[in-house]
Formats: structure tokens, C-alpha cells, sequence
């Protein structure tokens, strides 16, 4: 079942610039942000939206979310139009942003929860059970009773995740929800969106600056530049596409290895007494038995070219 | 409805539970409350050591009139002016105002009740209590049905005031930096403690009408004092009436061109 469906949406916003004498027609400078984008995503799917700074990706999701009126173009939300923000879609999906606070500031967690149990009008099982999960899946136990103020950045993200998942909504936007974090509140944050996508069913999508956080999660990703969809299909199938080569590193701890590894006739280059060499994926085979002939397997490593020179390469190529 | 209202508990108990830990904050507020009621009786009774009435109106009757204003805006104070104050200050211009349009409630009452400052009940209560000195100060007995258009009336103008805190605000959807918006309902709050007749005729059409803050508590008081009549309660009504209707088409206007703000 599809649970998102954007034809040709777009958005552009003007900037008036007022100059004396000319006040009444001020110079416009028009930005598209999004351009004609269009997708689609079935339920259950975990999708993450990639993107240079400006590329759109932010003022999409908003759009899908209700948040922002699109220019022009037709949206279908778990079957309702976003923008006209139906109480019966709203009260299906959730936002989550990883640069603001929904909760009161001054206030223990378990008191905006509270709230929101009213707002999303949520029976008292369906909350108790809710809660009892989300501290035991976020460790939050001491957390819900603190003051938002006291908590750390991870804490409050923590909090802010958990609020937006009581009421369990179908559709989950999630705009850069580990920005800032350190790596365990961020990989405990992933273990837990991971949770809930699978066990909830929640349709997810993700824009995140962390490549990290796309390849533990989205199967899917979406690429956008200039508001203009660029890619869209499996990450597996982009690193194919871009970078249909893996890289072997190895560590070269001796000159006499240096030498070695000079001999190896294959594109490398040598950085910080680490060989790297980058081969095709087939023709991987004469290569490697080379590399294992030669050095200790304790000093090598196989692996996929990182995600982000792949999408610079498909920034460069298009 | 009861889902507003029960809102609206939460709402009240979470901001008791955050401003309990802040008694001086509270008692500060309340002595300034204290203090402007004081000054205000103070140049009231300037004014009437000069003129037996202002307008046809007594001493006592202005100070009713002054206590029901008040009563009023410190009920909103407590729950809806910061809130709506915030809107021109932060949620529009720094995109805060996205939580508020995500969730399956009306936009404009969750904004609203987003900044409660609850002590301001207490200034309520102490105008209430004014008001009510006010009335057995001017010692006549007031038949039922005038008091029971009264309380009508009163209810009406709170809610009209409510939207035209509003109104006053929903601007910042288009000039996002608009702070002195925020301001705009405390300057005009000012004509609602005096009767209109000490207006010219050109003021009181557009502070009746056009920008209703002085049927706001001039009406509901007029009432009491004067009789109810046709006119008087139906101006009351189909004001509030349009204003709510002019408000919440503004706003849903502003809504759609809100562009929140960049990540």
C-alpha cells in the first residue's frame, strides 16, 4: 500500500528586497526549493532523503507534513492531502526535528507527555503501555522526570522521539534527528527508530547529514539537489551504479612492505602507512589473492568506497 | 469541546507545576497587578474630585467598569496573551510555530495556551473582587435579567477580546519580524475602562466596530447599569460574531503563506 504519493510538487520562496525610492516595487529574488519532485513510498518503508545544504530536503518533508502550502503539484498522505492538515491525517503522523523542542522547557518530560496524551486524545492503556516501552527501549527511567533544561542534548532528543511516537502514528518525518549527538545517544537513537519501523510498521523518512545514520537505516534513499530529485532507489544499487568498486586497505607497517606493496599492479596511493588500493568489484578476485600473498590478513581490509564520496561522484557526474 | 477543555487543565496544572518552583516571580507580578489598580483609583479620583460623572457615569460605575476590563484581560493574560504574544516574537520567525501545525488540534487555541502565566489569576480575583466593591459601593439592587444579559454579554466579550489579541498578531505570518505586534492590544487596552461617551463620535464608531476594545466592557456594563435593550446586545453578538469569523479566516489566510524557517 502506498503510503505517500507527491506528483510534481513545487516551492519556491521570494525575497523582497525594499530600496528607497522604489519602495512599492521592491526587487524580488525568487528561490525554487523544490522542483517538480515526485515520489512515491509504500508502507513500512524506511527512506532517507539525501542532500546538499539548500537542496530542498527540509522544506519537502514540510510540505508532506501539512507544515508549508506547495506551489503547485498533489500530495496523498495515508490518503489525505497534507496541507489541508485533516485532524484524521495529523493524528496519524509525527515530526520530529533534530534543532527544536516541542516539550516544555521548564517542565519534566512526563508532564509534556501528558499533554500530548490529551491533544492526541490517547486512552490510559494505550499511553501506560507506550510509556513503559519507550523507557525501556530509550533507557529513560530517570530521564522522564527530569526538567527538559537539565538534560543533555541526547537526553532531550531521547524525550523528543519518545513524544512523538505515543500516539503511533503511520508516518514518521524525521529532519535530522541525531544532529549534534555523539555516537552512542546516536546509535542508540538508530537501534530505536529501527525498533519501531519494524515492529510498529511506521513508515519513516529520514534526512539526516550523517551517513551514518542512512546506511543503519534506510534501505531506500532519495537524492535531491536544487529541489530536483537526482537519484532514488536502493542505497546498494547507488554504490553499483557510482562506485562499482571496493577498496582494500592495508596496513604497511615496514619499508620492506612499502615495497611490496609498490608492486601490486593496481590504481593506489599510500596515506598515513595505510595502502589503499581500489578495484573493480569484478575483477576483485586476482587482486586479493595478490594482497593476501603478500601480507598479513590481520592487516587487511576489505570494504565498500564510503557512501559520501559516492554521492559526490554523483553530484560530479550529473 | 471537552478535549479543549481538558486541554486546557493540562495546560493550567503543568504551568502551576513550573511557576510553584518561582514564588518571588509570582509575588512580584501580583504586587505590580496591585499597584496598577492602586494608581488607576488614584487618578480616578482625580478625575471625579473635578466632575461629579464622566460621561453620565459615576465614580463607582467607572471603577466597575475599569475591574470588568481588567477581569477580562488578566483572564487572558493567565492563559492566552503570551502565548499569542510568542507568535510574533519567535513562531513564525524562527519556524517554532511547526509543532503547533502538526497536531490534530486547532493551530490558533494551542498556540495560545503555549506560554500560560497563571499568576495572573490573581490579578483576576483582586479585580473581581473590585468590581464587587464597586457594586455594593453604588448600593442599588440590579433586576435579574439585567444581570443575567450581563454575564451573557461579558462571556461574548471575552471571547471577542480573545480574537482580537489575535488579530492584532496575525501579521507576523507575512512581516515575520514583528515584534511590536505583540504590543499592539495592551495600547488600545487602555480604552476599555471608560465609558465611550467621552469619545468623539468618530472614535467610538471605530472603537465599537471597526476595532471593538470598548464593547469589549463598555456593553456588558452598560447593561448592568442601564437596562438591557435590543441594540446594545445585538451589537455584542454579531460583533463578537464577525470578528471570530474575519479572525480565523486571517488566520487560516496567514497558515498558508507561513514558509516556517530554514533548518
Amino acid at each position: 500500500m502506498k503510503v505517500v504519493e507527491a506528483k510534481n510538487i513545487t516551492k519556491s520562496f521570494t525575497k523582497k528586497k525594499y530600496k528607497w525610492p522604489k519602495i512599492w516595487s521592491p526587487e524580488k529574488t525568487v528561490q525554487v526549493a523544490v522542483d517538480h519532485l515526485n515520489l512515491e513510498i509504500e508502507e513500512g518503508e524506511f527512506v532517507g532523503f539525501l542532500g546538499p545544504n539548500g537542496a530542498g530536503k527540509t522544506t519537502f518533508l514540510k510540505i508532506l507534513s501539512g507544515i508549508m502550502h506547495p506551489d503547485s503539484g498533489t500530495a496523498k498522505v495515508l490518503g489525505f492531502t497534507p496541507w489541508e492538515r485533516k485532524f484524521g491525517y495529523l493524528g496519524q503522523m509525527s515530526m520530529v526535528m533534530g534543532q527544536k523542542n516541542q516539550l516544555w522547557w521548564d517542565l519534566p518530560a512526563i508532564e509534556s507527555y501528558n499533554m500530548l496524551k490529551d491533544v492526541y486524545s490517547i486512552d490510559e492503556k494505550k499511553f501506560k503501555d507506550n510509556l513503559d516501552m519507550m523507557v525501556e527501549v530509550l533507557d529513560m527511567k530517570t530521564l522522564i522526570t527530569k526538567r527538559l533544561r537539565d538534560m543533555s542534548l541526547g537526553e532531550r532528543m531521547k524525550c523528543e522521539l519518545a513524544a512523538s511516537l505515543f500516539h503511533d502514528p503511520k508516518i514518521l518525518f524525521l529532519d535530522e534527528p541525531t544532529i549534534g549527538l555523539d555516537v552512542v545517544s546516536s546509535q542508540s537513537i538508530r537501534k530505536f527508530l529501527k525498533t519501531i519501523n519494524k515492529e510498529k510498521k511506521c513508515t519513516m523518512i529520514l534526512t539526516s547529514h550523517y551517513m551514518g545514520d542512512i546506511e543503519a537505516l534506510c534501505n531506500r534513499v532519495v537524492i535531491i539537489n536544487k529541489g530536483k530529485k537526482m537519484y532514488d532507489g536502493l542505497l546498494t544499487d547507488l554504490k553499483n551504479k557510482y562506485a562499482p568498486e571496493r577498496k582494500i586497505e592495508i596496513f604497511l607497517g615496514s619499508l620492506e612492505e612499502k615495497k611490496l606493496f609498490a608492486s601490486i599492479k593496481a590504481p593506489k596511493k599510500i596515506s598515513e602507512n595505510i595502502g589503499i588500493i581500489r578495484v573493480q568489484k569484478d575483477k576483485m578476485g586476482d587482486i586479493v589473492t595478490e594482497v593476501f600473498e603478500k601480507f598479513e590478513p590481520e592487516n587487511i581490509s576489505i570494504s565498500d568506497i564510503d557512501t559520501e564520496e559516492v554521492i559526490a561522484k554523483l553530484f560530479q557526474k550529473k | 469541546m471537552k478535549k479543549y477543555l481538558k486541554i486546557m487543565m493540562t495546560v493550567i496544572r503543568n504551568a502551576y507545576i513550573r511557576d510553584s518552583k518561582i514564588p518571588g516571580f509570582v509575588m512580584v507580578s501580583l504586587l505590580t497587578s496591585m499597584l496598577d489598580i492602586f494608581i488607576t483609583i488614584v487618578f480616578f479620583d482625580i478625575i471625579f474630585s473635578a466632575s461629579a460623572s464622566i460621561a453620565g457615569w459615576s465614580f463607582y460605575q467607572v471603577l466597575f467598569l475599569y475591574s470588568l476590563s481588567k477581569t477580562i484581560t488578566s483572564f487572558h493574560s493567565a492563559l492566552t496573551k503570551s502565548g499569542t504574544q510568542a507568535m510574533a516574537h519567535n513562531y513564525v520567525r524562527l519556524g517554532e510555530l511547526d509543532f503547533y501545525l502538526t497536531k490534530p488540534i486547532d493551530a490558533m487555541f494551542l498556540v495560545s495556551v503555549s506560554k500560560p502565566k497563571i499568576y495572573s489569576f490573581l490579578s483576576m480575583f483582586l479585580s473581581i473582587g473590585l468590581g464587587a466593591y464597586a457594586l455594593i459601593q453604588l448600593g442599588v439592587s440590579y433586576s435579574i435579567v439585567n444581570a443575567i444579559w450581563f454575564v451573557i454579554l461579558a462571556l461574548f466579550t471575552t471571547v471577542l477580546f480573545y480574537y482580537l489579541q489575535v488579530l492584532t498578531i496575525i501579521p507576523a505570518f507575512w512581516l515575520l519580524q514583528a515584534w511590536s505586534l505583540a504590543d499592539t492590544i495592551n495600547k488600545f487596552q487602555n480604552f476599555m475602562r471608560y465609558p465611550t461617551g467621552i469619545f468623539s463620535k468618530a472614535l467610538q464608531y471605530i472603537l465599537t466596530l471597526v476595532f471593538p476594545i470598548m464593547t469589549v466592557s463598555y456593553f456588558p456594563a452598560k447593561v448592568l447599569f442601564f437596562g438591557a435593550n435590543l441594540p446594545d446586545i445585538s451589537l455584542v453578538i454579531l460583533v463578537t460574531i464577525a470578528f471570530i469569523l474575519i479572525t480565523r479566516y486571517l488566520w487560516r489566510l496567514g497558515e498558508r503563506s507561513y514558509s516556517s524557517a530554514s533548518s
